[in-house]
């Protein structure tokens, strides 16, 4: 009895150094805390990689009350070098714990591809695995993050989140972690879609981070954007969305005077897709399908009275539009870089490896090849309106 | 290593011990009515207190009497009334045999009469306020009671205030609080056997229990561990606690004390046995379980959710307040990974300005916190105002304005501190794990915290109360012997008493009132 409490200590202090993979003391005032990464090649030296940070400067957040933000700039010949070159400058160890987003400026992205960097992500720097990654429309990647001097808060923070957010909201873009990069990356079966980010003036003069269309990749270098206009059908074959809108055109009325298409908006509450092929003799044929739950926001005032078969009519005519521009986008990367952004051939991966086995070897051209089947039903929940309003149309 | 010099140091005390009693020990009385005056006088020497009065009967051959009492702590008009004054009035009493029991059976109206021939009985007796009452020519002598004094009122405990139920606590006299005990329980089966403890104080320990309800190898236990005390004073519970509940090192009770007759019946309803000691409002009740620490007599006299809702704040409470600080230096020292971003900007920022390293700081603070805590009970209470200026304003607010401690801190600290409250039997336990797994993580991290969280569970697990291991009803996880651990079921579902502390577990019988049938409609 009298010897079993020293054993049990030291019992415990052995297991303590035994059990733990990671206990490297390091106070929290001994680090700098990187929001956000930017890397591109430097402008004084094309072999230079210039890497960026965003940091918090506890120093002046803790004297002015509100979090802010300052740039620190670095080079090396590779990325690795860059950020320990960084590390020299300042007395805190730079640490990648909280960090959540890189951006990659477009003419890395396509000369040299994500390979290197996702390398240097997912084994060097201690980030996390669903940090954000997202491309440059601007000159330099660096700019987008640069915070403005007296701003409160952290524009890479703000940039992640207005991404995370995005499948609930704006359906403007979508999120890729860094381990879901990976996946893409390594598979080979889709090609990846990176949001893609441009400044924007506001009317203060400042400038504000926008997402502006997607960068597609083939591989894991970039080859073209998907424009804005085509996200929210892109987006609708890939996510299951909760948020967004969706508008769509109405030719006029035989007797409407105004002769302009009508614009009629749908909020989409839920939305579903499933993938399929099919094979006739050789000839692949990929198949989607698109379920959306929606409240119709915005309707023309031209429209007639809302009842059951207008909405019917509504809903036979949302999904006809969703289907030919679901349609324009698969051809246009069809015809394009041939680059499947849309999990075709993911879904083959998974529900027909023989058939992936196959064709896995010159996906690119059998996707090219392929036929395509869009299906889209759309179902209207509620029209937003109070039933007996009778219509400004009389 | 010492050990045989601890061994010659018990015997040697021991020995010692015996030389002090030896001239009371066994020594009797004698029949002279002279020897035994002058041996009182002798024993009572410079002892201004005790008065003696001696006297004769009326006419030719009465005999002659002498009485010893304490003054100050005897009704002195019942000494007069009842016992000098039909002694002295006593015509037909002559110096005969059997004169002793004609005093004891005709002459002296007292109601509680004790012969002995022991002086250690009279000294016992007569300091404590009864009056020894000699008769010539008799090695035998009467002790008579006559005891008044003064005592603290009937006033609420002020550690167990309520809001609901009753607010009887027990005062300093033993009769007293035994009498508020008897009250509740009138019945036969409920058992109150006397000792004296302490060589010198011979304090009145009551054991109390109930017959058909208490484990008999329990109380054969505790009176054994009872044998086994030998102190010179028992002043209080606690003197009796540490000899005889088993010790916990981490600081764990096993012996529960309270000040409130009600809780005192119903631990004994529940089997348990009761110590009530002489001279403190302290009751001791064993087997003490652990999940005690975490139930309040209110708790049965109140609402069940709530009492439940309450009982859970309190487990919380102890998890808290032993791991608050460890974890928080866990997480600022070794796993920053665990902080949401704008979390850990924030206690960057706050630790960026401060000079000392977050473990040291958490030492110091709760250091401090336990000052004030303390300083809180001992000073008088008029400073109690500059106390709280002192604590709140100095060492907290200023300390942060003068970045000499960082603002998270302090709120580790202070909650902390009101968590502790939350679990206030347990005082000796949380300081010692406090501590405990704030060096363990300050050293190893997360990790030290899971290691002394093993420690002090496998510790749980070993210690026992009385033979009954303390974590007994949270082991048999049947559904009634958890109704009233984690939560407290309401009275009509709470059948049976937790078994190992009894036989006999029916406590009451199933069956609901249907309140469908009978009222006004």
């Amino acid at each position: 009895m009298k010897r079993r409490f020293p054993a049990a200590i030291a019992a415990g202090a052995l297991l303590c150094t035994a059990l733990s993979g990671c206990w490297d003391y390091r106070s929290l005032d001994e680090l700098t805390i990187v929001a956000g990464v930017a890397i591109e090649y430097s402008e004084n030296d094309p072999d230079l990689y210039a890497v960026s940070f965003e940091i918090i400067d506890s120093q002046s957040s803790a004297e002015k009350g509100v979090v802010q933000s300052v740039m620190l700039e670095s080079e090396g010949k590779t990325i690795f070098e860059a950020v320990h070159n960084a590390d020299k400058s300042l007395h805190n160890e730079i640490y990648f714990g909280n960090t959540q987003l890189v951006i990659v400026s477009h003419q890395l992205a396509a000369k040299e591809g994500l390979g290197n960097i996702m390398d240097s992500f997912l084994r060097d720097f201690s980030t996390r695995d669903n940090v954000n990654f997202i491309i440059s429309r601007e000159k330099t990647a660096k700019e987008i993050i640069q915070p403005d001097k007296d701003s409160k808060s952290v524009v890479s923070y703000n940039i992640s989140n207005s991404i995370g957010r995005d499948k609930r909201t704006t359906n403007s873009t979508r999120t890729l972690e860094l381990y879901r990069i990976y996946d893409y990356l390594t598979l080979g079966a889709d090609n990846l879609a990176l949001p893609a980010f441009r400044l924007e003036e506001t009317e203060d003069g400042a400038k504000q981070p926008t997402a502006d269309g997607m960068a597609v990749f083939k591989n894991d270098r970039m080859v073209s954007y998907l424009m804005d206009d085509k996200l929210p059908s892109f987006l609708l074959t890939v996510e299951k969305l909760q948020g967004g809108t969706y508008t769509f055109f109405l030719e006029p009325e035989e007797d409407d005077e105004d002769r302009s298409p009508m614009g009629i908006t749908l909020e989409i509450m839920k939305s579903q897709y499933k993938k399929s092929h099919e094979m006739n003799g050789d000839k692949l044929k990929l198949k989607v399908r698109v379920d959306v739950l929606c409240s119709a926001i915005d309707i023309s005032r031209r429209m007639p009275k809302i009842t059951d078969p207008v909405v019917r009519q509504l809903e036979q005519r949302a999904s006809q539009s969703l289907e030919q521009d679901i349609s324009a986008v698969i051809r246009g990367m069809q015809q394009g870089s041939g680059s499947d952004i849309f999990g075709f051939g993911y879904m083959l991966y998974n529900t027909d490896p023989k058939l992936w086995a196959e064709l896995s070897d010159d996906w690119e051209n059998a996707f090219r090849k392929a036929e395509i089947e869009v299906e889209c039903v759309f179902r209207i929940n509620d029209t937003g309106l109070i039933r007996s309003y009778e219509g400004v149309k009389k | 290593m010492f050990g045989w010099k601890r061994k010659k140091d018990r015997k040697t005390v021991r020995a010692e011990v015996e030389k002090i009693n030896e001239p009371l020990r066994d020594s009797q009385l004698s029949t002279s009515l002279d020897d035994n005056i002058s041996l009182f006088d002798r024993l009572f020497k410079d002892v201004d207190i005790m008065l003696s009065r001696r006297f004769h009967g009326p006419g030719e051959g009465a005999p002659e009497y002498c009485i010893y009492f304490s003054d100050g702590v005897v009704d002195s008009m019942l000494i007069n009334e009842h016992i000098i004054k039909p002694l002295l009035l006593a015509e037909h009493l002559v110096m005969e045999p059997g004169v002793f029991e004609a005093v004891r059976d005709e002459f002296v109206m007292m109601n509680d009469i004790k012969e002995t021939t022991e002086i250690k009985d009279i000294v016992e007796a007569i300091t404590y306020g009864d009056t020894l009452l000699l008769v010539e020519n008799c090695n035998r002598a009467l002790i008579l009671s006559s005891k008044n004094f003064s005592l603290r009122g009937i006033g609420e405990p002020e550690g167990e205030k309520v809001l609901n139920g009753p607010r009887e606590g027990f005062t300093e006299g033993i009769m007293l609080n035994l009498s508020m005990v008897r009250r509740r329980l009138r019945t036969n089966e409920l058992k109150l056997k006397f000792r004296s403890m302490g060589r010198q104080t011979r304090t009145t320990v009551c054991i109390c229990y109930m017959e058909n309800i208490v484990n008999k190898k329990i109380l054969k236990e505790l009176y054994r561990r009872l044998d086994t005390i030998d102190i010179d004073g028992v002043l209080d519970a606690n003197y009796l606690t540490e000899h005889i509940a088993e010790s916990s090192f981490m600081g764990f009770t096993t012996a529960g004390y309270t000040e409130r007759p009600d809780v005192v019946v119903a631990r004994l309803l529940e089997g348990r046995i009761a110590i009530l000691v002489d001279g403190s409002p302290i009751t001791l009740t064993v087997p003490y379980l652990l999940v005690e620490n975490f139930q309040s007599n209110e708790d049965y006299y109140m609402n069940w959710y709530y009492a439940t809702f309450s009982r859970v704040l309190r487990f919380l409470g102890f998890l808290f307040t032993v791991t608050i600080p460890a974890v928080y230096i866990a997480i600022v020292s070794y796993h920053h990974e665990i902080l949401p971003a704008p979390l850990m900007i924030n206690f960057t920022n706050e630790r960026a300005s401060v000079p000392l390293p977050a473990s040291i700081e958490a030492f110091i603070m709760l250091l401090v916190f336990d000052i004030l805590r303390e300083t809180g009970v001992r000073m008088p209470s008029q400073v109690g105002q500059a106390l709280s200026i002192v604590g709140a304003l100095v060492i907290g607010q200023a300390a942060v304005e003068a970045k000499l401690v960082a603002a998270p801190m302090i709120i580790v600290v202070a909650f902390t501190g009101i968590t502790n409250l939350l679990v206030p039997r347990l005082t000796a336990a949380t300081l010692f794990c406090r501590y405990f797994f704030l060096l363990l993580t300050a050293n190893f991290g997360l990790c030290g915290l899971v290691v002394g969280m093993s420690l002090m569970l496998i510790h749980m697990l070993n210690l026992q109360s009385f033979g009954v291991p303390v974590m007994m009803p949270m082991d048999n996880l049947t559904t009634q012997q958890v109704k009233d651990t984690f939560v407290r079921a309401p009275w009509p579902r709470m059948l049976t008493r937790i078994t190992p502390l009894t036989g006999n577990i029916v406590r009451s019988r199933p069956g609901k009132v249907d309140q469908k049938e009978g009222g006004p409609r």
